[in-house]
């Protein structure tokens, strides 16, 4: 017999951005696991490990859930925001259109997602320089009015930056959550209410079958 | 078909308990690769709404307050009158009764142990708990009315078939899924009811112990709890034929 | 009775040939076509589901075995994954040894097994009237992008969907 829960945290990071930034190749050199990429294109969702240690030595795997672009999952998609503590948008810099449309992601979020939840911008494919349309400037300007949001260049080159971003994320949301529980409502920046009575529930399967 | 595993996935995804039962120390899945299939799993119940049939489409439950307008307008065009559906009237939505046959505990063991000994194994699990009665969820009414707590999450995933393993899950009202996954090692059928059964006992013990601790923090990984671990360890002893 | 909700068929390429569901209140059939936006995004999201979980019970079985053979294919051949039932419906499969698989979407009367049934239409129904045809393409993927699961082709063949009716007709 044997129980191999050899980590201390679970914490669930969302990966989302328009089709075709390199969502994907963003995590290549920086999770523990890369090869069942055949998943993000039939059901729409690809998962990532990242096996990390906290300042206080405690061990946590990020689970990050890859989220296909296309329209055509984006009903499904949006059932997996549920109980994400961290969503990375990731726009790319090449492609001025990706970059107008971190709107609709954020909106996107304050839709499905959980109140509070952490929340990070990413500018990909930064090793294109001279195909480079939207500067960092222009991306942390947005990031400001959108209420301080941190924003990070970053290429399939680099993934140190990579790596730092999710190791800062992943303690906020470790602090956030120690917060929470001090204040004796760990359910309390949660949104979603549960409604306990008769059948009606919370099951993962939201979408009704004309979702797509 | 012996018992192999027992997973609890969150509401969101996440694997956050997993005991594996087989008898071939060698298991080698990994951590991630149980997360992998845990997140999978989670996803597929999303997915199996989404291949429903039309004529399906009413008797799903919703998600939560997004969807509802969507069902009532369905419900609206679609007047149906089947037997055995009843209206919920709060939502319109209607639903299909799930008859769900109860199994007391230990009865698929291979053992043939008297039920009266099961009883005293199964009593012995109890104790200590804040549960009355002879079993958790199951409230029997002298001899004649046996009657299982509602069951009604009838667009869940309870069963994945293959040609070697088996997966059954229950999933609870708040989206807590309990899975269960066993191996055609022996040759003996189980009833998805009778899993089904064993699956809530394990909720029963999860609520119990795990929820009621203090210093657990919801959705994350139960570690360190001895006692969730020996109960459970009974219940799969007492419940299947596993070790 | 059993009842059947719909059923599919879908190639080595990953792409949906044949389909169709029937709604018994408007008594209407939609069949999966190149203009049935809804039937096709559910035939890909039924695939999804099948291959997804194909893979996921393959890689829990053989990393929980001691086993020399490791087989990274697209689909393992050991994995005969068979049906999936929730609360509501189940969803039969059977795979053919060369890559086809029949779908069928049945209430939960159908049990343990439409095996006979799925076996039945792939070696009567399909074998004759498509997988023995002459006119029938040999493969429904005619270019490269088409083999990669971007595939819109359908059997159009009215022998076959009237012996399929026929078939299934006692159990719509």
């Amino acid at each position: 017999m044997s129980s191999s829960s050899d980590f201390d945290y679970l914490f669930k990071l969302l990966l989302i951005g328009d089709s075709g930034v390199g969502k994907s190749c963003l995590l290549l050199r920086f999770a523990d696991n890369t090869y069942n990429s055949d998943y993000i294109s039939t059901i729409g969702v690809d998962f990532k490990i990242k096996t990390i240690k906290l300042d206080n030595d405690k061990i946590v795997k990020l689970q990050i859930w890859d989220t296909a672009g296309q329209e055509r999952f984006r009903t499904i998609t949006s059932s997996y925001y549920r109980g994400a503590q961290g969503i990375i948008i990731v726009y790319d810099v090449t492609d001025l259109e990706s970059f107008n449309n971190l709107n609709n992601w954020l909106q996107e979020i304050d839709k499905f997602g959980t109140n509070g939840v952490t929340k990070l911008i990413v500018g990909n494919k930064n090793d294109l320089t001279d195909k480079k349309q939207v500067t960092l400037e222009m991306a942390q300007e947005f990031a400001k009015e959108k209420g301080g949001l941190t924003v990070l260049e970053t290429s399939a080159l680099s993934s140190e930056n990579v790596e730092h971003a999710f190791l800062t994320m992943a303690n906020e949301i470790k602090d956030n959550s120690d917060k929470n529980e001090q204040l004796g409502d760990g359910n309390g920046q949660d949104g979603n209410k549960i409604d306990l009575s008769g059948g009606k529930s919370l099951t993962s399967g939201g979408a009704a079958s004309n979702c797509c | 078909m012996s018992f192999d595993s027992l997973l609890i996935i969150n509401r969101s995804g996440g694997l956050i308990y997993n005991k594996s039962f087989n008898a071939c120390e060698s298991s080698s899945i990994g951590s991630n690769e149980l997360l992998i299939l845990a997140g999978t799993l989670h996803s597929a119940f999303t997915l199996t709404n989404c291949i429903l049939p039309e004529t399906l489409v009413p008797f799903s439950e919703s998600y939560n307050g997004a969807e509802k307008e969507e069902f009532d307008d369905l419900s609206k065009c679609n007047n149906l009158s089947l037997p055995n559906n009843c209206t919920d009237l709060e939502t319109n939505i209607k639903r299909q009764e799930m008859e769900l046959k109860y199994f007391p505990p230990g009865s698929s063991a291979v053992k043939n142990n008297s039920i009266n000994e099961k009883t005293v194994n199964f009593q012995s699990i109890i104790k200590g708990l804040t549960f009355k009665g002879s079993d958790f969820f199951h409230i029997s009414d002298g001899n004649k009315n046996i009657r299982l707590s509602d069951y009604h999450q009838v667009s869940a995933i309870r069963h994945i078939g293959t040609e070697h393993i088996d997966i059954y899950c229950y999933q609870s009202v708040t989206g807590t899924k309990f899975i269960g996954i066993y191996n055609h090692e022996e040759k003996m059928k189980h009833n998805i009811d009778q899993v089904t059964c064993f699956l809530m006992r394990v909720y029963a013990l999860y609520s119990d112990i795990v929820l009621k601790n203090p210093f657990y923090s919801l959705d994350m990984p139960i570690r360190n709890s001895e006692r969730f671990d020996t109960k459970i360890k009974a219940l799969v002893k007492l419940d299947t034929s596993a070790g | 009775m059993v009842k059947v909700y719909s059923f599919w068929i879908f190639d080595k390429h990953c792409n949906c040939i044949y389909g169709f569901e029937y709604d018994s209140i408007k008594q209407k059939v939609h069949k999966v076509e190149t203009d049935n936006h809804d039937m096709i995004a559910k035939s890909k999201i039924l695939y999804g589901l099948v291959f997804s979980l194909t893979s996921l019970t393959t890689r829990y079985y053989y990393s929980n075995k001691i086993t020399n053979e490791s087989d990274d294919s697209l689909f393992p051949q050991k994995s005969n994954f068979r049906k999936i039932t929730t609360g509501l419906y189940t969803v039969h499969t059977f795979k053919t040894e060369t890559g086809l698989i029949f779908a069928l979407l049945a209430d939960l009367e159908s049990g343990d097994s439409m095996d006979i049934e799925l076996q039945y239409i792939y070696r009567q129904i399909y074998m004759n009237n498509v997988g023995l045809n002459p006119l029938a393409p040999l493969d429904y993927a005619e270019t490269e992008t088409e083999a990669k699961g971007k595939g819109f082709r359908q059997i159009k063949n009215d022998n076959f969907d009237k012996e399929l009716y026929n078939f299934l007709e006692p159990l719509l």
